[in-house]
């Protein structure tokens, strides 16, 4: 979680990103003694989103390990679904989506709007990571947790893995490729159009349909932040 | 405060949540190898890279297009 407090945008110019942004170092130190894993230092452009935000930090994050750290995995054995395979969560860190110079949006009237949002339930994306590419990790389950109005004050719920599922799987040094399973569907982009793969079971195709059912229109349509 | 939910049903419905983080800025502050890209306006053509596993490579022909002005939070005091 990041600081509570009042927060404000404020306009940039795209070609300052990395003098207005905060970001880990080479060694990936943070500010205030927070560390994350090097391969996630700098600064990293959402190429392809959809959604109204453009480029992500950890700058702001504290990486803590299962072994070093005793750090507490939502799940201790990550499952890949693109690649049916599992490994050990090897630690965790949260990333603030509202907080201060860590994620930048679209300069227009959707991007201030979502952000409104996105500081009214104080979104927070934990990322819990495993694998081993001579060293780094390769592949990271991304839970989104809000703070809702619907639970009591300062609670915190993480919005269910069977309904919503992000991860992201190590390309090189310099691109991770991001990944989404919504209520079951798995929705990734294939050769030359978006391909979703069926959910892979009976129980997984009747939560996807009812998840779409509920949150169907009279819901205004709109876009959030997409780490 | 409640458009989260309604973000979620977003994506549900429009089952293209799928993207690709690209460094565009180094630990010590260079310019990161995707920066060129970035700035491009999407003119760029797309990389085409696997993921470690061998999937996942990018099918667009361009990279995507990053407005000249962009908004950041910060704290008010």
């Amino acid at each position: 979680m990041g600081e509570p407090g009042t927060f404000e945008l404020y306009t940039f110019d795209t070609k300052d990103t990395a003098s207005k942004m905060e970001f880990p170092d080479a060694n990936g130190n943070n500010a205030g003694g927070k560390k994350v894993p090097p391969e996630f230092a700098g600064l990293w452009w959402m190429d392809g989103n959809p959604a109204s935000d453009y480029v992500a930090s950890f700058g702001r994050s504290d990486w803590k390990t299962v072994a070093d750290d005793g750090y507490v995995c939502v799940n201790a054995e990550l499952h890949n679904a693109q690649h049916d395979s599992t490994m050990p969560c090897l630690g965790g860190m949260d990333l603030p989506v509202y907080d201060q110079n860590v994620w930048s949006w679209h300069d227009e009237a959707l991007g201030r709007t979502v952000y409104g949002a996105v500081l009214g339930v104080q979104l927070t994306y934990k990322f819990e990571c495993g694998g081993d590419d001579n060293g780094k990790l390769t592949y990271c389950q991304i839970y989104p947790n809000a703070d809702l109005p619907f639970t009591s004050a300062g609670s915190w719920i993480s919005i269910p893995k069977d309904f919503v599922s992000f991860d992201m799987t190590r390309a090189s040094d310099d691109t991770w490729i991001r990944n989404s399973i919504i209520a079951g569907w798995e929705v990734r982009r294939g050769s030359g159009a978006q391909a979703t793969r069926a959910p892979n079971n009976a129980k997984d195709a009747a939560r996807a349909s009812s998840f779409n059912r509920s949150l169907r229109p009279p819901f205004v349509h709109t876009c959030t932040c997409s780490l | 405060m409640y458009m989260f939910p309604l973000t979620l049903a977003s994506l549900a419905q429009e089952g293209t949540h799928n993207y690709y983080l690209k460094r565009i800025t180094m630990g010590d502050g260079s310019e990161g190898e995707h920066w060129d890209d970035y700035m491009s306006h999407g003119r760029n053509a797309a990389p085409k890279i696997n993921d470690v596993f061998g999937f996942g490579e990018d099918s667009r022909d361009l990279v995507s297009d990053v407005l000249s002005t962009q908004c950041l939070s910060r704290k008010v005091v």
